[in-house]
């Protein structure tokens, strides 16, 4: 499903289609040295909620091995995600996913890759629950998820940043704001995935990094 | 020999449970590590603090409380505890106060009760005399004593290879042995839920997350034996007197693999400087860092009682960081379980444990 949210930095129209996002371009590049350290060289991978495109138009060039899907929920992001990935000769035409809604996993299925970068925080904990069981499932063995994103730690926000901004959240849709992150990496891995590592990333974000086993 | 129970881990969780075990039948206690308490067990903080944790853990804690006093002649020693605010942490202030019961003082106050607070950043102080250092040592061993006095085996150094269910019984390997048992407990700690994957359970989700410390000389050569533990509101850090010396922790929740855990520098780094506005005497120079590995059910509460998808398999884990406080009541529960007593925790405190929240 799709909210509509106040956002502090939602992405502004370009020149054509092309929409740019200030905090897709902030962490872009922090995000891009771990991809480009423990990807799959080869394989499908699956951008969940590629928002503007500027992520995975810069992820492709960087891993020539993997073919990459872009998707996203918001029928409007379509375009500048195309328009951000047009000639690029490893990305597949974007298409629409509604990831908290059951059942793709089987219908699109099976990625070596899956990323999934600043939703966790935009989704209700139900949602985050369908999504989180879909992306397991989604997983060919061997695969690997990287989940992006802030995180409550023992149920409180870690910075007066993100307590502002949790905050924010909560006040638009009382379901919806930061996960907890055990409850999303004990999710992963009741399901039966293995975290690898954890990256302390710019912003009081983490990069949880998670492999099905094979 | 057929033991009753195998107990797989040698921390708080597995050696408290050994003990109460010991009673109703043959332990074998198996730690993989040369020694008891390696892992999680060696490297806490060692408070009791019986409002600190989830209302579940709290629960255990009140009921672990006479135990920690009492039994063997006590393991507690007074410490105290303060939670300590900038300006702009009032929220996050105002919620540990709430949720610890602690009693809000002034800055001078404070600072009659630690000289080095820093009057110009500390702004919110709040203490209770009612939090006590835990002889974690002394734990370990009286449980192991417990046991031993009851004809319990402690094998150290022994890693489990695999483990079958066959003839209704438990056939655990360690190098060419198979040893059998008729209940299996798991109280593997950050490696609980490999156990149960090798035992052919479903695992839980445990999500192990380290936390790192720094210990460093006594704040400028002051005594700080009767000084109370400080927490930085919404526990962004935290700073205890250990053994005459003093411990700062950037009380970090990093989710981490399983595995002998260190510190991490930049964190540790981090956390100091988190620390160091508070008080007025600087950090130069740190003895020895360390990190545990505290580990989480994805709810943030202790799993204690009997797998619903095998028979006779005991979960004794997701300890986070109250396996030590919390140890007299969630092994005497497990007893209890065990043995088909009444427990002493209400129905609904032993469901919020039962690994059987977990179906769906």
């Amino acid at each position: 499903m799709t909210r509509k949210l106040t956002l502090p930095d939602a992405p502004a129209p370009g020149d054509d289609a092309r929409m740019s996002a200030p905090s897709a371009l902030r962490n872009r590049d922090a995000i891009l040295a771990v991809l480009t350290r423990v990807a799959p060289a080869t394989g499908r991978a699956l951008e969940i909620a590629s928002g503007t495109g500027e992520h995975v138009a810069a992820f492709a060039p960087a891993t020539p091995g993997l073919i990459w899907q872009p998707t996203d929920v918001d029928a409007g992001r379509i375009a500048s995600i195309t328009a951000w990935t047009q000639g690029a000769h490893n990305i597949l035409p974007p298409r629409h996913l509604d990831a908290c809604a059951p059942g793709w996993a089987l219908r699109e299925g099976a990625f070596d890759l899956i990323t999934l970068t600043n939703l966790l925080h935009l989704i209700a904990q139900d949602e985050a629950q369908v999504l989180l069981r879909e992306v397991s499932q989604a997983l060919s063995p061997g695969g690997i998820a990287l989940i992006y994103g802030p995180f409550l730690r023992d149920g409180a926000p870690t910075s007066a940043g993100d307590a502002d901004f949790h905050a924010s959240l909560q006040a638009q849709d009382p379901a919806i704001g930061y996960k907890d992150v055990v409850g999303v990496a004990g999710t992963l891995t009741g399901h039966g995935l293995h975290l690898f590592e954890t990256v302390r990333m710019p912003a009081n974000n983490l990069m949880l990094c998670f492999e099905k086993p094979v | 020999m057929t033991y009753d129970f195998i107990i797989i881990g040698g921390g708080i969780a597995g050696t408290s449970v050994a003990a109460r075990l010991s009673h109703l039948g043959s332990v074998l206690l198996l730690e993989a590590e040369g020694a008891l308490a390696y892992h999680a067990s060696g490297r806490s903080a060692a408070l009791f603090e019986a409002n600190y944790g989830h209302p579940v853990t709290v629960a255990l804690n009140m009921a672990s409380a006479s135990y920690h006093h009492t039994a063997h002649g006590g393991v507690l020693s007074p410490r105290g505890l303060m939670i300590l605010g900038a300006a702009d942490e009032a929220t996050a202030f105002a919620d540990d106060v709430a949720t610890m019961g602690l009693e809000e003082i002034g800055v001078d106050a404070a600072r009659a009760i630690v000289p080095i607070l820093n009057p110009d950043h500390v702004v919110y102080a709040a203490w209770h005399e009612s939090a006590w250092d835990l002889d974690t040592d002394r734990m370990i061993q009286n449980f192991v004593a417990e046991m031993r006095g009851n004809g319990g085996v402690l094998r150290t150094g022994v890693r489990v290879a695999g483990i079958v269910r066959d003839g209704g019984l438990w056939q655990v390997t360690v190098g060419d042995e198979r040893i059998a048992a008729h209940t299996l407990v798991n109280a593997a700690g950050a490696w609980a839920d490999g156990v149960a994957d090798m035992a052919g359970v479903r695992q839980l989700g445990l999500t192990p997350l380290r936390r790192s410390m720094a210990r460093m000389p006594a704040p400028g050569g002051h005594d700080v034996t009767a000084w109370p533990m400080l927490i930085g509101a919404g526990e962004t850090w935290y700073a205890k007197p250990d053994a005459g010396a003093w411990l700062v922790s950037p009380a970090e929740e990093d989710p981490a693999t399983p595995h002998d855990a260190w510190a991490d520098d930049m964190v540790l780094a981090e956390g100091i400087a988190r620390y160091q506005p508070f008080v007025t005497e600087e950090v130069t120079r740190v003895t020895s860092t360390w990190a545990g590995l505290r580990t989480f059910a994805p709810d943030r509460c202790l799993v204690l009682g009997y797998a619903t998808d095998a028979p006779d398999f005991i979960w004794v884990a997701g300890q986070g960081g109250y396996g030590f406080q919390t140890a007299p009541a969630a092994s005497q529960l497990v007893a209890d379980l065990i043995a088909g007593r009444p427990p002493e925790l209400d129905a609904a405190t032993i469901a919020a444990l039962s690994p059987a929240r977990f179906d769906r």
